[in-house]
């Protein structure tokens, strides 16, 4: 599993550099931007995080897939090597966007971190939520299809979400807030799991 | 050791390399004793399959010309060059008898034979 | 080595399928495998290695499932593919660099030295590969990690005969170890006739035959004559043949009945597996 992420990740960094720079220098650029609404902040992590994960298939290579499946790997290790990606995104995702904070805030005791422990734990959920929902998508329909309707749903919710303000207002009330901190992961990992292991499962009955 | 196959030959491959053995060791280009190539080597000399070379092998053993030694390979067999002898001398033993009967039931001398033979042999030479 | 039992499969959209498919390879032969296109040889090799998942049959190599145990069986198998799968904009020594870690017995010094018999360097990027450097590198690849078995899909297919008979060398070297095994599937026959231990012959989806080559040899003969021969009661004695206004060629399986039927007058011949193929197509 942890071969193949490498392997993956080897593979990103040669192959896809412009993903590199926007993945690193997008979330650096927006925060410096955006200040005041709350939603944002945690638009930018999710989303990026959620479209950066599909960078991880193959373009619906069947091709490729064929060798990378003929080699000493199980199915369900192929399957949760590409889940074991978006969380290390969603990590330096986060980090950048703290790290945009600082260089484009300062640090001062006054001003804080550029976005709180809430909202964080909120953008965790919201990215292991969309992914979870997106990613068996691609196993169902492994080929170029499912890499197109996984990337269209992903679209398609976060656009949603964008739409609906409601949203902003929502992560002020008291009831969300409470909500979010262990709570948010807990129950994000748990889908984020349970997604997992429905797409091993879907997986290894497919043919290629 | 020779040994060339012939693909156009309709002679099956395998009796190619039996015959072709055989008269190796029958005219003592092969000595007693001698290790042959192994069935996998031969097979790639040759560029044919491993299961024709052990073909050839095995006929080659049932007939008393090599002795296979599991894990050592194949040796050319001893005394055959006796056997090889006695079994020719046999062949032409009847050969010369369905002769004598013929020619005594044709009616022809020996010395009539003798020339005959005497002319035939300068031919083929 | 390589046990495939009853092996059935069926593609519900095309309604192509593989029937009732069984044959066996021991260790240290070269089992060729031969069909016409679209007779069921790349699905057979992709059933094998698990690609596409079977209906129905049994599949076991070095005595394993090749399902429950597939991690381990495949460390020891090392595979060829027809179309270079390989990301092209990598160099030789980086798309190893991205395989070998997968392999437990993957030997460095072992590929190094195929990479220099191929004539291949390490730095080249395998986009400016030609078709059958490209198939030496896969080749290469498959060599290193002391694979005992060696399954190739149609590795010859679009090189030159020059090529072939290069890779061909390399085959008959790896076969002088009698534990290891190749599995060879291809649609060009020659390529075959030599070095093949055993043949197994697909059509439609179904096994015609399995058998040595000693046993094909003996079995199948070619059988040529003038075309005073032939008339309509004989020709049903051939497995199939061929007439022209000078002469006729025919296959036979029973060849003591086809002479007798035929007379001194008929030439003999050994068939190639072309042959083979050709006159028993449709059955």
């Amino acid at each position: 599993m942890v071969k193949l992420l490498k392997t993956d990740i080897k593979l990103i960094l040669k192959t896809n550099k412009v993903f590199m720079i926007l993945f690193i220098l997008g979330p650096l650029l927006l925060v410096s931007f955006m200040e005041e609404k709350n939603w944002s902040k945690i638009g930018i992590i999710y989303f990026v995080t959620s479209m950066a994960s599909l960078v991880n298939f193959e373009e619906g290579d069947r091709d490729t897939k064929k060798i990378t499946l003929s080699l000493p790997i199980t199915r369900r290790e192929y399957v949760y090597s590409k889940y074991l990606m978006p969380p290390i995104l969603l990590i330096i995702n986060i980090s950048i966007v703290l790290i945009g904070g600082i260089i484009f805030r300062g640090l001062s005791i006054n001003k804080g971190l550029i976005i709180s422990l809430n909202e964080i734990m909120v953008a965790i959920l919201l990215s292991l939520i969309t992914i979870s929902l997106c990613m068996p998508l691609y196993f169902v329909l492994p080929s170029k299809v499912g890499l197109f309707f996984s990337l269209g749903s992903l679209l398609v919710i976060n656009v949603i979400l964008g739409m609906i303000d409601g949203i902003g207002t929502l992560l002020e009330t008291s009831l969300i807030t409470r909500f979010a901190g262990v709570g948010a992961i807990a129950l994000g990992l748990f889908i984020f799991f349970i997604s997992a292991i429905i797409s091993a499962k879907i997986f290894e009955v497919n043919d290629i | 050791m020779r040994v060339i196959i012939s693909n156009s030959s309709s002679e099956p491959i395998y009796v190619q390399v039996m015959n072709q053995i055989r008269a190796a060791i029958i005219k003592g280009d092969l000595d007693e004793g001698e290790l042959l190539p192994s069935i996998r080597g031969l097979a790639k000399d040759l560029q044919i399959s491993v299961i024709t070379t052990k073909r050839a092998y095995d006929e080659l053993e049932k007939e008393g010309f090599i002795e296979t030694v599991h894990g050592k390979g194949s040796y050319v067999a001893i005394q055959n060059r006796e056997l090889m002898k006695e079994k020719k001398l046999k062949i032409i033993e009847e050969k010369l008898m369905d002769l004598v009967d013929e020619s005594r039931l044709l009616g022809f001398s020996y010395e009539e034979i003798k020339e005959m033979l005497k002319i035939l042999y300068m031919e083929v030479e | 080595m390589l046990e495939i039992k009853n092996l059935s499969k069926r593609f519900i959209y095309s309604g192509f399928e593989i029937k009732d498919i069984s044959f066996s390879l021991k260790p240290g032969y070269i089992m060729g495998f031969i069909g016409p296109n679209g007779s069921g040889k790349s699905t057979t090799i992709k059933l094998i290695m698990n690609l596409l998942k079977k209906n129905s049959g049994e599949i076991k190599i070095f005595g394993k499932d090749h399902i429950e145990y597939e991690k381990e069986i495949k460390d020891r198998i090392g595979f060829v593919y027809d179309e270079s799968h390989f990301y092209e904009s990598f160099s030789i020594d980086e798309m190893k660099s991205l395989i070998a870690p997968f392999y437990s017995k993957w030997d460095d010094e072992v590929f190094y030295r195929y990479l220099e018999d191929f004539d291949l360097k390490a730095n080249q990027v395998i986009k400016t590969l030609s078709k059958g450097m490209k198939m030496k590198f896969a080749l290469a690849i498959a060599l290193s990690h002391d694979a005992d078995l060696i399954i190739m899909d149609e590795p010859t297919s679009g090189l030159d005969p020059i090529f072939r008979r290069e890779i061909l060398d390399v085959l008959y070297n790896i076969m002088q170890n009698e534990n290891k095994s190749i599995f060879f599937s291809t649609h060009i026959t020659s390529d075959l006739d030599q070095i093949a231990d055993y043949i197994t012959y697909i059509d439609k989806g179904k096994l015609v035959f399995s058998k040595s080559v000693e046993e094909i040899m003996d079995t199948y003969k070619l059988v040529k004559g003038g075309p005073d021969l032939l008339n309509d009661y004989k020709k049903k004695e051939l497995l199939g043949f061929r007439e022209s206004r000078v002469g006729f060629e025919g296959l036979t399986d029973n060849i003591e009945n086809v002479k007798s039927v035929f007379g001194r007058e008929l030439i003999i011949e050994k068939p190639s597996l072309e042959d083979i193929m050709y006159y028993t197509r449709g059955r």
